[in-house]
């Protein structure tokens, strides 16, 4: 009988991911370039938020879009749409963005003119938590009518984002969603994360959350 | 390839049985083929914010204090690992 030998690896998986992404995070630093990677589930308002955003923001600051999508090209159209550069990624299929990926949208867009890249993920509260890209900063947007709860089902994405966007408030009267019980279970995982409560409809909250990102992005091109 | 001994983080939404399914699929005719996964999952751990002492929490459970102090001021400290261990081979 053959003996069995046990060979120790300890060799992270993801790790080609994660190299990836620290030499991004570099070539984003170098450049002096600030990345969003902006998270969420379908439907939750990613698109409409990036719009207010740019609106906000593009008179300010040099910014693009990266898209992430499983299919088509309509949340980029929507971006170009506001005159702002967008790159649009199909995953065909993937669940979720990694680093290799956004390297090649990288390779597409001038950083030297760029201050800030807002990148939309996937609709997926679960793998995008996994995946580092180099970003500067993770933000989560979760909507009212998704529920409270989220915060108990999720906790990775959670307790990884440097911003959390309630959207949809405009929808607060209609529901049981409450903004305090969701920011309470969410500052147990993640005590410094901030919180921004906001609607597109209404624009509550739009310019708080704008004026969050504008100072991180003054961080990172200064 | 007898057997291969992955550890992942309470964070990772790592589902054991497809694990073993995708890499029975993509093993075939390799010498990993037949090779049994096993999984030890990390729990997630936590820093309390005042008293600094490490305790392994439940980040599903309602509450989450200190076991030491009470306090529900914690950070996460680890739960993300995710890394191949070791293998076992005749």
């Amino acid at each position: 009988m053959d003996k069995v030998r046990l060979i120790d690896i300890k060799e992270l998986i993801l790790s080609d991911n994660r190299d990836l992404a620290e030499q991004i995070r570099k070539y984003l630093k170098d450049n002096k370039v600030f990345m969003l990677n902006l998270m969420a589930s379908p439907g939750s308002g990613k698109t409409t938020l990036i719009i207010e955003t740019l609106r906000r923001l593009k008179d300010k600051y040099q910014v693009a879009v990266i898209e992430g999508d499983i299919e088509s090209q309509v949340d980029a159209d929507k971006v170009a749409a506001e005159g702002v550069t967008a790159v649009q990624l199909r995953t065909g299929g993937a669940c979720h963005l990694d680093a290799p990926m956004i390297k090649e949208a990288l390779d597409t867009l001038d950083l030297t003119a760029l201050d800030a890249i807002l990148i939309e993920n996937i609709g997926n509260l679960v793998c995008p938590a996994d995946f580092d890209l180099g970003e500067t900063c993770k933000a989560v947007v979760l909507s009212v009518p998704e529920g409270d709860d989220k915060a108990l089902k999720y906790p990775v994405i959670f307790s990884v984002c440097d911003a959390l966007v309630i959207s949809k408030t405009d929808y607060l009267e209609l529901s049981d969603f409450d903004p305090e019980l969701l920011a309470e279970s969410v500052r147990r995982l993640n005590p410094s994360i901030r919180i921004f409560t906001t609607s597109c409809k209404t624009g509550a909250g739009l310019d708080e959350w704008c004026s969050w990102l504008s100072d991180q992005i003054k961080a990172a091109t200064a | 390839m007898v057997s291969v001994h992955l550890q992942a983080g309470e964070l990772r939404d790592i589902a054991a049985e497809w694990i073993q399914r995708y890499f029975d699929y993509l093993s075939r005719g390799t010498l990993a083929e037949g090779a049994k996964i096993v999984l030890t999952k990390i729990p997630a751990q936590m820093t309390c914010q005042t008293c600094r002492a490490g305790f392994n929490a439940d980040i599903r459970a309602d509450k989450i204090e200190c076991p030491e102090c009470g306090n529900d001021k914690a950070v996460l400290t680890g739960g993300d690992e995710f890394f191949i261990e070791s293998i076992e081979v005749i």
